[in-house]
């Protein structure tokens, strides 16, 4: 009975941006992961501004510097390392903040290439169904039973690493989990009343695809995208870390990792603050997930995610 | 001849004619080595005539077929066989899209209030849909216009236009549902289950509203209901279904105060009423309805029912004038003992 | 009883000895995150041994909310009880659980409307109703207690009984469902058996079968009945003592042929007016205007006021006192002697 009335209230949980601030306001580590997350986006976006030095140029003056030094850079300017510098002397922060360029570029590329694929496909199997929808999900069963790492790994060797290959790759691999949900929630809606009703007042396939269906998984989409975005992060700093997904000199922070565990012993810093970087946003960016999910519509939308 | 002694009630002259309609639904079997199809019979054979002006109610317990039948009717769902004559024209014919222009003639008032408005939308968006599909109907400037005129014909206001579906009560929405349904001008317009969900005082308020602008636009309605009395109140003719077959067909009346077929008689006294005097001698069926998946053969009502005899199991019994002035389809059609 | 002085005539009648169940002053709470919600707003009635109550109301009168007050199934928090339901020697609300345990379920029992997911998919059917008796009665054999569900599911009259122990819920309709979900609720003889909505998702044949077998056990065993409806047919059919309740208050109540034949309060007239009937074919149906109000926006003073023919600027201000207004006939009403003369 609690239910019933909890559930009459829930009908009224429509979501204003007002409504959405407040309930961050409620949750303090959902406020505080997209505090984090918004600054990272900022510095990716602004990294040229933002970042005191030069990422690439090696400063022969500076190697290995511990946080918090003073060095004579190269032009023989006196240069602050807060977080100190790489063993070719090159400024740990300048180089964290490329690094995040690096990272969000290809989270979120591939997630709104993959997401826009996945979706697309998965709308048209679910409302059309038939052979198409066989096709388009036997695919999906294809490109899901083969595990996504390797493939990438095995690929970006063919081909070559850098951000636009990593991107076709994580594309390639991810779009399949869209798809998927895509056409689950598509198949919930094709028979609901409003959609019948939109077909009885003559709509046409498109407009009932993405005028009724497609606003009504925006929700579950998100949460997907969000956790994708982590995933794939994750993954660009493995392959980059293994060797197959940007290469030196670029600034990653999979790279970075790699790069810090030689010296892991000397030169602390090295991998501490890239490593803490990938920990922290993809914690972030799970936080920022369950929160989206709990807040979108708990009683139904969730169970697509399963 | 026959037909004509049961429809002498209807208002106008014939609109849509329903002939030899059927749906079948093929259902996979469940076993894993291939196995069969069975077919669901839903609708089967089902024919009627809907006058300008009338309502046909149709009545009938769950899994009768009552709904399939309207979306068939809309091809909402497509037919497996049968016509449907719209002034002479038979819909089902007709290719995808000469049939999306035809909808504007042909709209559905659904039953659940709540799952047949799209939640993202707002209530004008959703009134003035129709007109976004078929550009034409009515201009761009005066969308505003018309849809407030709309939704104060069903009782709504102007502001409303813009709130969300949600903001809404049951009854509320319904009406939103009705206004949409007029954006196009329709001629006929299937009921389906309009006020089943709805808290008992705001029933009639959407019955009258219902009424009201039947007479306002000229409606045809088809009335599908479960609840006895409502589509008494609301309809010129009734037509009782089980198991995919209309078994009774006739004026409101002939039905009502004078049902022949057993299944109609059974049905009427089943329903618990508020009057004394309307309370019949309760006839108490045996079992439930038969899985359409597998009908008994003959008569569908045979195996529940108090006259049934050999004849019933190898003869199906025709909707035809059997004594009555409505239409029955029953081997020993007769009035209930006084 | 010191608390017998305030209450009104036909109260008196229904608060005497032969009560089995008693409810006074039952309030209801939930909180939710978008503030309290008062379900249930103070109402008092009792059941005797034997009787048959209808609890008529439309969805969210707070009817469904008492009866599962009354039967502990609501989670607190976020409800809050307030008021006494007292059976036997003990008030339900404050008893601690493990006396509550031995009441609800056996000496109170329970159907719903939702016959089908009240069922176990995963265990037959004859185990769930088997358990019953092991849980409750522990002792019994795992023998007897199935012997025991066999003689409850031919008493429910579902055919071949025996072999239909072995099926799952699956295998039933949704009558069948309802008969497996009294078979259980009788099982442990209750004296008060509560049906909440018991035939609102079955169809009108099935309906009757379901009722009609209600009344037969009820003759066998004299247990009560407190039956929860929307359907004023049912009422009027089924029970002999009704309450309407409107916006978490009872606003009348009195024996169901004399309120169905002349109501005393507006809203129990304007649900009989809506109803149509055969004579009233070429007339507008008498709609009740407005809407039910939401729980967590009750209008103030009385709460049928915004939707009332009868309302008057007392109405607006002053919530209306269930009171007396003949024998055995009570009306919330401010106006409730000209509602009642017509």
């Amino acid at each position: 009975m609690a239910a019933e009335v909890a559930a009459g209230e829930e009908r009224q949980a429509r979501i204003s941006g007002r409504d959405l601030v407040r309930a961050l306001m409620r949750e303090p580590m959902a406020l505080l992961a997209v505090l984090f997350l918004f600054c990272l986006a900022l510095a990716a976006l602004f990294a040229d501004w933002i970042a005191p030095y030069d990422p690439l140029m090696p400063n022969i003056f500076s190697g290995r510097l511990p946080p918090l030094s003073e060095a004579k850079g190269m032009t023989g300017d006196i240069q602050f390392h807060i977080l100190g510098t790489d063993a070719l002397g090159r400024d740990m922060l300048t180089r964290l903040l490329y690094g995040a360029q690096a990272s969000v570029s290809v989270g979120v590329i591939a997630v709104a290439a993959s997401g826009t694929i996945g979706t697309v496909l998965g709308l048209i199997a679910g409302y059309y169904g038939g052979r198409i929808e066989t096709f388009i999900m036997r695919t999906v069963d294809g490109v899901m039973a083969v595990p996504s790492l390797l493939v990438a790994l095995f690929v970006l060797f063919l081909i070559g690493g850098g951000l636009f290959n990593m991107i076709l790759i994580f594309t390639f691999v991810r779009w399949v989990v869209y798809a998927r949900l895509a056409r689950g929630i598509t198949l919930s809606y094709r028979e609901s009343s409003f959609v019948e009703a939109a077909r009885a007042i003559g709509a046409r396939d498109s407009r009932i695809i993405f005028r009724h269906i497609l606003p009504n998984m925006i929700s579950p989409l998100l949460v997907l995208a969000t956790l994708e975005v982590a995933l794939l992060i994750l993954a660009e700093a493995g392959l980059s870390f293994l060797g197959f997904g940007l290469q030196p000199p670029a600034p990653s922070w999979g790279l970075m990792v790699a790069r810090g565990r030689e010296y892991l012993r000397e030169a602390w810093w090295m991998i501490t603050f890239p490593g803490l970087a990938i920990f922290l946003t993809t914690l972030s960016l799970n936080l920022l997930a369950n929160w989206l999910r709990t807040i979108t519509d708990p009683l139904q939308r969730w169970r697509w995610l399963i | 001849m026959a037909k004509a002694a049961s429809e002498s009630a209807a208002v106008g002259e014939p609109l849509f004619k329903v002939e030899n309609l059927v749906k079948h639904f093929e259902v996979r079997d469940g076993s894993l080595l291939g196995g069969g199809s069975k077919v669901i019979r839903a609708v089967d054979d089902v024919s009627f005539t809907l006058h300008r002006g009338e309502t046909l109610g149709i009545v009938g317990e769950s899994g009768c077929g009552k709904s399939t039948l309207a979306r068939v009717l809309l091809r909402l769902v497509e037919p497996t066989s049968g016509k449907a004559h719209l002034e002479g024209e038979n819909i089902f014919d007709l290719n995808k899209h000469e049939m999306r222009l035809r909808r504007r003639r042909l709209q559905i008032i659904f039953q659940d209030p709540f799952a047949s408005l799209n939640p993202r939308m707002t209530v004008a968006e959703i009134v003035r849909e129709p007109w976004a599909i078929f550009p034409g109907e009515v201009p761009r400037r005066e969308w505003h216009d018309r849809v407030v005129e709309l939704l104060k014909r069903v009782g709504l206001n102007a502001d409303d236009a813009h709130r969300h579906p949600h903001q809404f009560s049951g009854g509320q929405r319904q009406r939103i549902g009705i206004a949409r349904s007029l954006a196009l001008n329709p001629e006929i317009v299937i009921c389906d289950e309009p006020v089943s969900a709805l808290d008992v005082s705001i029933q009639a308020q959407v019955i009258n509203l219902l009424e009201e602008i039947q007479d306002e636009f000229g409606l045809s309605y088809i009335f599908i209901a479960h609840d006895l009395s409502i589509v008494r109140h609301i309809s010129d003719r009734v037509a009782v279904m089980y198991l995919g077959k209309f078994i009774e067909l006739g004026n409101w009346r002939d039905i009502y105060e004078s049902p022949t077929h057993p299944y109609t008689q059974a049905l009427l006294s089943a329903a618990p009423s508020i009057d004394a005097a309307e309370r019949r001698q309760r006839i108490i069926l045996e079992g439930e309805v038969p899985s359409p998946l597998s009908p008994p053969t003959g008569c569908r009502f045979r195996t529940r029912c108090h006259r049934a005899e050999d004849r019933c199991a190898s003869e199906e019994p025709e909707l035809s004038l059997r004594g009555g002035r409505q239409l029955c389809a029953c081997h020993f059609a007769a009035p209930m003992p006084a | 009883m010191a608390d017998l002085t305030t209450v009104s005539e036909g109260e008196a009648r229904l608060v005497s000895a032969r009560d089995l169940l008693r409810v006074s002053n039952l309030r209801v709470r939930f909180q939710t995150p978008h503030g309290d919600v008062d379900a249930v707003r103070g109402i008092s009635f009792a059941v005797g041994r034997e009787e048959t109550v209808g609890i008529l109301g439309e969805s969210g009168s707070g009817k469904s909310v008492s009866v599962g007050a009354v039967m502990g199934l609501l989670d607190s928090p976020p409800a809050k009880i307030k008021g006494e339901i007292r059976y036997g020697g003990l008030d339900l609300v404050q008893a601690p659980i493990r006396e509550t345990r031995r009441i609800h379920g056996d000496r109170i029992a329970m159907i719903n409307q939702d016959a089908v997911t009240s069922l176990n998919p995963g265990l037959t059917v004859g185990y769930q109703v088997a358990e019953l008796f092991r849980v409750h009665r522990p002792g019994t054999s795992r023998g007897d207690a199935r012997r025991k569900a066999a003689e409850l599911l031919d008493r429910v009259k579902i055919p071949s009984a025996r072999d239909r122990l072995n099926s799952y819920p699956h295998e039933f309709s949704g009558g069948m469902s309802q008969r497996v979900m009294i078979a259980m609720a009788i099982a442990l003889e209750p004296e008060i058996l509560i049906a909440d909505e018991p035939t609102t998702a079955l169809d009108v044949t099935v309906q009757a079968q379901i009722m009609q077998l209600l009344a037969e056990l009820r003759e066998q065993t004299g247990m009560a009945l407190i039956l929860i409806t929307h359907d004023l047919g049912v009422v009027a059919e089924s029970v002999e003592k009704v309450l309407v309740m409107y916006a978490g208050q009872i606003v009348e109540r009195g024996p169901t042929a004399e309120i169905i034949d002349r109501p005393a309060h507006p809203y129990t007239a304007g649900l009989l007016a809506s109803v149509p009937r055969t004579e009233h074919k070429d007339r507008k149906l008498e709609a009740i205007k407005g809407a039910p109000p939401v729980m967590s926006a009750i209008p103030p003073g009385c709460a049928f006021h915004p939707r009332c023919g009868w309302c008057r600027a007392a109405c607006r201000k002053d919530a209306p006192e269930l009171t007396a207004i003949e024998k055995f006939r009570d009306s919330a009403c401010h106006f409730a002697t000209e509602v009642y003369r017509g």
